[in-house]
């Protein structure tokens, strides 16, 4: 208490000095070279910094109360610091205010905004906070992963008002997941890219998109001349079409390049993400050759009567800002025996889907009987959709 | 080659000596080599390194193939037993209701095909044709159901009515192009006699439209399932505007389109 008293006495006149020539540091006055004496000194040379007196900070608590809580800060403000000036504190007490204060702050603000706001919030922000701290998907038991699918559901009927079944059915056994495209047969209708958009939760007002048609122009085989945004009737004479989504490469740069494990293979052969894993650093997204995954830049926005309920942890439940996302061969459906959504939505039946490993499968017959190729061969990365013609 | 001996000590000591062994040179190799000529005789060596000789090792052609997709695709496939027995999905669930033929083709595996017979409107056909067609032409002047088809399939020397409409089974069958009788649930057979590619691709999976689910049984379209046969390609591929998805802002350059 007593050495408080004598460093702020002792650091009026420096203090004043400081303030006036605006930044210059001033040398520390203190001689005992008490531990909150050299603190001080410390703090008069940062801008700034947490100090021993608390006379900024305790300014900036006071402003930061007063906003907080919408009261006039002009003539109280002074006088405020008025009153901690003269109020003999030591530096534990100047240390008490201070967090005193910000915590005031913070709380007034948390519950004026924040998820504890509304009847729900101590369940939500619960629930959030379980979320948070769980560990990667590959690592769980059975049972966490249980409870997972469990707070995600409940967390999307809190947060969306929508009921959605979250499912987590592993791969199946004996299966390899292969594609194939007919560039013959395509003739630009996008109902493929509707019916992904349709299935998969996507963000609508960033148009996320998995699955990119380019309208190529004939005669070779050019992919910077073709365009993927085109809108206009089609089939236009002397252009085809040729669509690229996720290849689920058997190679995949995107795994190996991720820094924090939140992409995997499984195995039967789909590429995935664990979206509460994906730091958004898009490093994936840097290393794919076939530009095959998108981000989410903000909040995904999904009018409430196209959300599609029955969901996969792994493929298509709601994701958040900041993750990466992209094609999982609709795995929801895949993986309970259906085609993806852009098989079945083809009207001109451009689209093969099937299990590799099935010697009698289409793709198998596809890939025995036509002339297929893959893009980009030369990378090595393996795709698993392969591009044929009639 | 000879050594040149240290200077400070005089001459050099004649040619250097490659290996040492304790008894001298007089006794043969030393070492592994000996080792190994213990084990085998010289003629069998000789025939072990011959061989390697003329077997060489796999090239990085080889190996590429080897370990190419298609090369582990199908060797994992050839170690599995029955396909279904291995996964259990099967897809049938969703195919209730839908009435299918089994396909009457050689060469593939089993499929069935969509039933056609439910979706003609006037069907059985002689509930109409009770007279031959002239006659009918002929008769009471009342207009009857299907004049207004055009034919746009062919030029009228390759294709006319008669050719796939069987007047001998009362119009309610197709025919071959010897005249025998099909029917119209396995119309893929009449028109795979003249597009037989793209039979032979519907039959293989890489032409026409599978029914739901790559697993469970295989329930692919007709041809008429896609195609009008009267003026093919039919409605399918006819041209039009894009799908829209909705609630999307109008088209935008998405991320990497424009590269």
């Amino acid at each position: 208490m007593k050495f408080g008293v004598t460093i702020l006495n002792r650091l009026a006149r420096p203090l004043a000095a400081v303030m006036r020539r605006r930044g210059k540091a001033a040398d520390g006055k203190a001689e005992e070279p008490a531990p909150g004496g050299g603190s001080v000194r410390r703090a008069e040379t940062a801008p700034g910094a947490e100090t021993a007196t608390g006379t900024e900070p305790a300014a900036d608590a006071a402003t930061a109360t007063g906003a907080a809580t919408g009261l006039a800060t002009d003539a109280p403000a002074s006088s405020a610091l008025q009153q901690v000036l003269d109020k003999p504190v030591g530096r534990r007490g100047a240390l008490a205010f201070l967090a005193g204060g910000v915590a005031a702050a913070g709380t007034v603000a948390a519950a004026a905004t924040g998820p504890l706001a509304g009847p729900d919030g101590k369940e939500k922000a619960q629930l959030a906070f379980q979320e948070y701290f769980k560990g990667n998907y590959r690592q769980m038991t059975d049972a966490e992963k249980e409870a997972t699918v469990q707070r995600l559901e409940r967390l999307s009927q809190l947060r969306h008002g929508i009921k959605a079944e979250i499912g987590r059915e592993e791969a199946p056994a004996g299966v390899r997941f292969g594609y194939a495209f007919n560039i013959s047969k395509c003739k630009g209708f996008l109902e493929c890219v509707k019916a992904c958009v349709m299935e998969n939760n996507q963000d609508r007002s960033t148009n996320i998109q998995y699955i990119k048609i380019f309208e190529m122009n004939q005669g070779g085989m050019k992919l910077e001349e073709g365009t993927a945004d085109f809108f206009h009737q089609v089939p236009v004479p002397g252009k085809f079409y040729m669509g690229t989504q996720c290849f689920q490469c058997e190679n995949p740069p995107c795994v190996d390049v991720c820094p924090v494990g939140a992409t995997w293979m499984e195995p039967d052969g789909i590429v995935v993400i664990e979206y509460d894993w994906c730091i958004g650093c898009r490093y994936c997204q840097a290393a794919c050759p076939y530009w095959a995954r998108r981000f989410n830049w903000k909040a995904p926005e999904i009018p409430k009567d196209q959300i599609n309920r029955k969901q996969h942890y792994l493929g298509n439940r709601v994701r958040q800002k900041g993750v990466v996302e992209k094609c999982t061969f609709c795995l929801q459906r895949t993986r309970a025996g259906r085609n993806p959504a852009c098989v079945e939505a083809c009207p001109t039946g451009a689209r093969v889907f099937g299990n590799l490993l099935d010697p009698d499968s289409e793709i198998r017959w596809v890939l025995a009987n036509k002339k297929v190729f893959r893009l980009k061969e030369d990378l090595g990365t393996e795709p698993k959709f392969w591009y044929y013609m009639d | 080659m000879a050594r040149r001996g240290h200077p400070h000590r005089g001459a050099n000591r004649g040619p250097a000596i490659l290996w040492r062994t304790g008894a001298g040179r007089s006794q043969g190799p030393s070492g592994p080599a000996r080792a190994m000529l213990s084990v085998l005789p010289p003629p069998a060596l000789l025939i072990i390194l011959a061989a390697l000789a003329l077997t060489g090792c796999e090239s990085p052609a080889e190996r590429a193939h080897r370990n190419s997709v298609r090369a582990r695709i199908e060797r994992s496939s050839a170690a599995l037993p029955s396909q279904a027995a291995a996964h259990g999905l099967s897809a049938a669930s969703y195919l209730i209701g839908k009435v299918t033929v089994k396909a009457q083709v050689t060469g593939a595996p089993a499929f069935r095909v969509e039933a056609r017979r439910g979706s003609i409107a006037a069907f059985p056909c002689v509930d109409c044709h009770t007279k031959p067609v002239e006659k009918l032409r002929a008769g009471q002047g009342r207009r009857a159901a299907h004049w207004s088809i055009e034919l746009a399939h062919a030029p009228p020397t390759t294709l006319k009515c008669a050719t796939c409409h069987n007047a001998e089974a009362g119009m309610g069958a197709l025919r071959l192009l010897d005249g025998s009788r099909v029917g119209f649930d396995h119309s893929y057979r009449l028109c795979g006699q003249c597009h037989s590619l793209q039979a032979r691709d519907w039959a293989g999976g890489a032409h026409g439209k599978r029914l739901e689910g790559w697993a469970g049984p295989r329930v692919v379209r007709n041809c008429t399932g896609c195609h009008n046969p009267h003026d093919p390609p039919g409605p399918v591929v006819a041209p039009r505007w894009p799908a829209i998805v909705p609630n999307a802002p109008p088209k935008l350059a998405q991320e990497g389109a424009s590269h």
